[in-house]
């Protein structure tokens, strides 16, 4: 049954060592409570808790790399071909003031090395960690080193790297980015919003994976000074959906209206939320929920096509 | 609880904001199933710095001073005297000798009231210009700085000059011992051949690396032997006065002395004073630098006693070198006149070893404490430009450079020192010296009249400024509760009162003594316009001239 598993499902990787700050990372991106990494003992009983779903049908899953004692290290090997089969995207976290910045590396180049056998597709994406422990002059210095590392270790494999801390906007910015990644159709998107929102009048519309609330296209008629806007609704909409699960309610849609506007988030298509913001007052709001209820389809199919291409 | 402080808010528009909140949802979530919740929590690296407290450094406690008295006095007399030493004889000469003791004496009894209003009013305050921001507000502020600003300005100025001054004679020697033909000393700006414009290149760019260093630790170990060179100018000045005392006849005369004959002339009173009326203006200002020294001292009841023993010394030391200096200087050795040479050590010959040596003495004396100099300027020009931030690369280079080739330019082409100490001395020191304390001296009796409280305030720094609703009015004051000396008093206080000023009295005190009191003010007033008076006919006579009585 486990064989069966790994053959179907789509797998996005979490990597890194212990300590370099995956579990926070993964905590925040995907408002979901987990402190402590998983172990899996008996693959089956985690399979649940443990995975989080991402764009729509991959499935995120964290692991520990190296250290953690002997049985760790060998489980991992033994259970090589489970993880890392059907493998679409590895996401490998480097702490930048890693006290073992060698071992990393080797960890980093197995890692890479099981890939090469088992998923040749999978894109690869690292991010440099925990860089507000750098000094803000010697950020750019560093991370262009430890990039230039990385790469050269990575031999023919295309990699992207980010750096990232979990105290500013660069870890929302990495994520959105590696979520455009994935979407290389993302052009088809955003004309098919902004036919969406004409022909709705709206002041603007955009489209979240559902799960991160990471952005994946947008469209505005206005022009936007706030650079940081996506990630303060995306931060304001997750600690409503934690506040959701301590009720064990799941966070489905919002209206909210005021003097000045109307705006809807909406579960859109099976991977996607959808924010449509109208200021006109001329504007009946009840058509605008019509209309996300009527396109549904069509982005369904666009989305899916836009994943099924990558 | 300390209710003086509350809660640190991020802005809402700050990304951070939202960010945080969603962290401790999430933390609050992993409490709540009871696991551990030390992750997230925000590092200190991250917190925005107005989080802590910042010690000041306006209220040490008074356990750490150290200075002696004997220290502070020595401090004060240090500070005061120096390289401008060498042109009071030659102001001394334009006064006349009796003139000359009088109006300085005029002038450090001046001087000395209002440094010792200065010391009096700003107590645990780190600077004057704090002093001058609690009881006149922004505009206090900002004109004690610009008036700060201007008079280091102007020192740096000087002692470009003084330093090229003594420089260029000291080039020349060598030149001369070095075989050329014999260098005139003339000090017109001359490009043809070496002359003090050059010497003035040479010195900008040997200066420009020096007060471009940013750690002046060494030169402040330097500026100890200041002392020591500048002892070295009394003792030379001194000497050579009683020297001419042996050996020439001297006349009392407002002649021109004939410079071929052994007499000479020497006036008591001359009618072109006012060089020496600006310069002693200058001579005797220590105000803002007065608190820092004062600060230290181990027992701050002496301090108006150690000022006064401060400021006395310095008297006499101007008074002994104005009078001897002009003395020996006029001696019969000499063929050119005191009254043509603004520094005395034109005087000399380039080639004059003693001389040689008091120029070199100087010139290092200047040299050392010129880097400091330039770090106090910078200070200010941060102060009142950029809210105290450090200056980036660029800008600080680039303004050390603004102000040495503005300093070259002026050394080259005016390079009469009595006459711009005499200029400077006399608008700056109305302001700084006359004006800014006075009036601060003035407001504070006033307002001691009209609510002492508030006066006690101040004086502690216990209160705090509180914007009104309307935008227009100044901040309100309001007096910290802990301070009032009665518990439970209510003690808010207006600069423009809610209440009448009758009502108030009413509540404080009969309405005859305040009436008196007022009648005291008003008097103060009075004597102190006539103080102000003499400042401002002093900065005039810098520009008008009597003819001879």
């Amino acid at each position: 049954m486990a064989t069966q598993d790994s053959e179907k499902v789509q797998k996005v990787l979490l990597m890194g060592r212990a300590g370099s700050g995956k579990t926070s990372m993964r905590s925040i991106i995907f408002a979901n409570y987990l402190a402590r990494d998983t172990y899996r003992f008996t693959f089956t009983v985690d399979i649940n808790r443990s995975r989080v779903r991402f764009l729509g049908n991959l499935v995120l899953s964290l692991w520990d790399c190296g250290g953690q004692g002997l049985f760790m290290e060998q489980y991992f090997q033994s259970q090589k071909d489970q993880i890392f089969k059907n493998v679409e995207v590895l996401i490998y976290v480097f702490e930048v003031v890693s006290k073992e910045p060698d071992k990393d590396l080797e960890y980093y180049k197995n890692c890479l090395a099981a890939l090469e056998d088992l998923s040749q597709g999978a894109k690869i994406f690292c991010m440099i960690h925990k860089m507000d422990l750098i000094a803000d002059s010697m950020r750019d210095k560093v991370f262009e080193q430890k990039q230039q590392e990385i790469i050269d270790v990575s031999k023919d494999f295309d990699v992207t790297c980010f750096r990232t801390s979990i105290w500013d906007e660069t870890l929302y910015k990495a994520w959105s980015d590696i979520v455009n990644i994935l979407l290389p159709n993302v052009q088809d998107l955003k004309s098919s919003l902004k036919d969406f929102c004409d022909a709705n009048s709206a002041d603007d519309v955009v489209l979240f994976e559902k799960y991160t609330f990471l952005v994946i296209a947008n469209h505005d008629n206005i022009g936007h000074k706030d650079d940081h806007r996506f990630e303060k609704i995306s931060n304001i909409i997750k600690q409503f959906k934690l506040s959701c699960i301590k009720t064990n309610f799941q966070f489905e849609s919002m209206t909210f209206k005021n003097s000045y506007f109307t705006a809807f988030v909406e579960e859109f298509t099976s991977s996607t939320y959808i924010m449509v913001i109208s200021s006109d007052p001329d504007v009946e709001t009840e058509a605008i929920s019509f209309n996300i209820k009527a396109s549904r389809d069509y982005f369904e199919n666009l989305v899916t096509d836009s994943l099924g291409s990558s | 609880m300390d209710k003086r402080r509350g809660p640190i808010m991020v802005p809402r528009e700050s990304p951070h904001y939202h960010r945080m909140r969603y962290y401790s949802a999430i933390r609050k979530g992993l409490k709540h199933m009871s696991q551990s919740t030390t992750y997230l929590d925000v590092p200190t690296h991250v917190i925005d710095d107005n989080a802590f407290i910042i010690f000041q450094t306006g209220r040490e406690d008074p356990h750490d001073r150290k200075h002696s008295s004997l220290s502070t006095i020595f401090s004060i007399w240090n500070t005061m005297v120096g390289s401008g030493l060498f042109t009071i004889p030659w102001a001394f000469s334009n006064s006349g000798i009796v003139l000359g003791l009088i109006i300085s004496f005029i002038t450090f009894a001046i001087s000395y009231y209002t440094c010792s209003i200065y010391v009096r009013l700003a107590r645990n305050d780190s600077d004057f210009a704090d002093t001058m921001y609690k009881y006149f507000g922004k505009k206090g502020w900002v004109v004690t700085m610009i008036f700060s600003i201007l008079l280091m300005f102007s020192v740096i100025v000087i002692y470009y000059e003084l330093m090229s001054q003594a420089l260029f004679p000291v080039i020349a020697a060598l030149i001369e011992w070095g075989g050329a033909s014999e260098v005139s000393l003339d000090m017109g700006l001359d490009l043809s051949r070496f002359s003090l414009f050059y010497t003035c290149i040479a010195l900008t760019l040997i200066l420009y690396p020096v007060v471009s260093k940013r750690d002046i630790s060494m030169f402040i170990r330097l500026n100890s032997f200041g002392i020591i060179f500048v002892c070295f100018i009394l003792i030379y000045i001194l000497a050579y006065g009683f020297y001419s005392l042996s050996n020439t006849t001297f006349e009392i005369s407002n002649e021109e002395s004939d410079l071929e004959g052994t007499t000479r002339n020497i006036s008591l009173f001359r009618n072109k004073f006012n060089n020496l009326a600006g310069m002693m203006t200058l001579g005797y200002y220590i105000h803002n630098v007065c608190i820092s020294i004062v600060k230290e001292n181990k027992h701050p009841e002496n301090n108006t006693r150690d000022v006064f023993i401060g400021y006395f010394l310095v008297f006499l030391s101007y008074s002994l070198v104005g009078s001897l200096g002009y003395l020996g200087f006029s001696g019969y050795t000499f063929k050119a006149n005191i009254r043509e040479t603004e520094n005395l050590l034109y005087m000399f010959s380039a080639t004059d070893m003693l001389a040689f040596v008091i120029r070199i003495i100087c010139f290092c004396q200047m040299f050392s404490v010129y880097p400091m100099l330039f770090c106090v300027i910078r200070n200010q020009f941060g102060t009142i430009f950029y809210q105290g931030r450090e200056l980036s690369n660029d800008i600080y280079l680039a303004f050390n450079a603004t102000l040495l080739i503005v300093a070259t330019i002026i050394g080259a082409t005016f390079p009469k020192v009595g006459s711009i100490l005499g200029y400077v001395g006399g608008f700056i020191g109305l302001g700084l010296i006359y004006i800014i304390p006075i009036s601060l001296f003035l407001k504070r009796y006033k307002l001691q009249i009209e609510d002492p409280n508030l006066v006690e305030a101040l004086d502690n720094n216990t209160v705090r400024s509180v914007k009104r609703k309307n935008p227009e009015f100044s901040p309100k004051l309001v007096i910290e509760e802990s301070s009032t000396s009665s518990p439970g008093k209510q003690d808010i206080v207006n600069q423009t009162s809610d209440m009448t000023l009758q009502e108030s009295l009413l509540q404080n005190g009969s309405y005859k003594t305040y009436k008196k009191s007022f009648l005291k003010f008003y008097l103060l007033c009075v004597i102190h316009a006539f103080i102000v008076l003499i400042g401002i006919i002093i900065l005039a006579l810098q520009f008008l001239s009597f003819e001879e009585w």
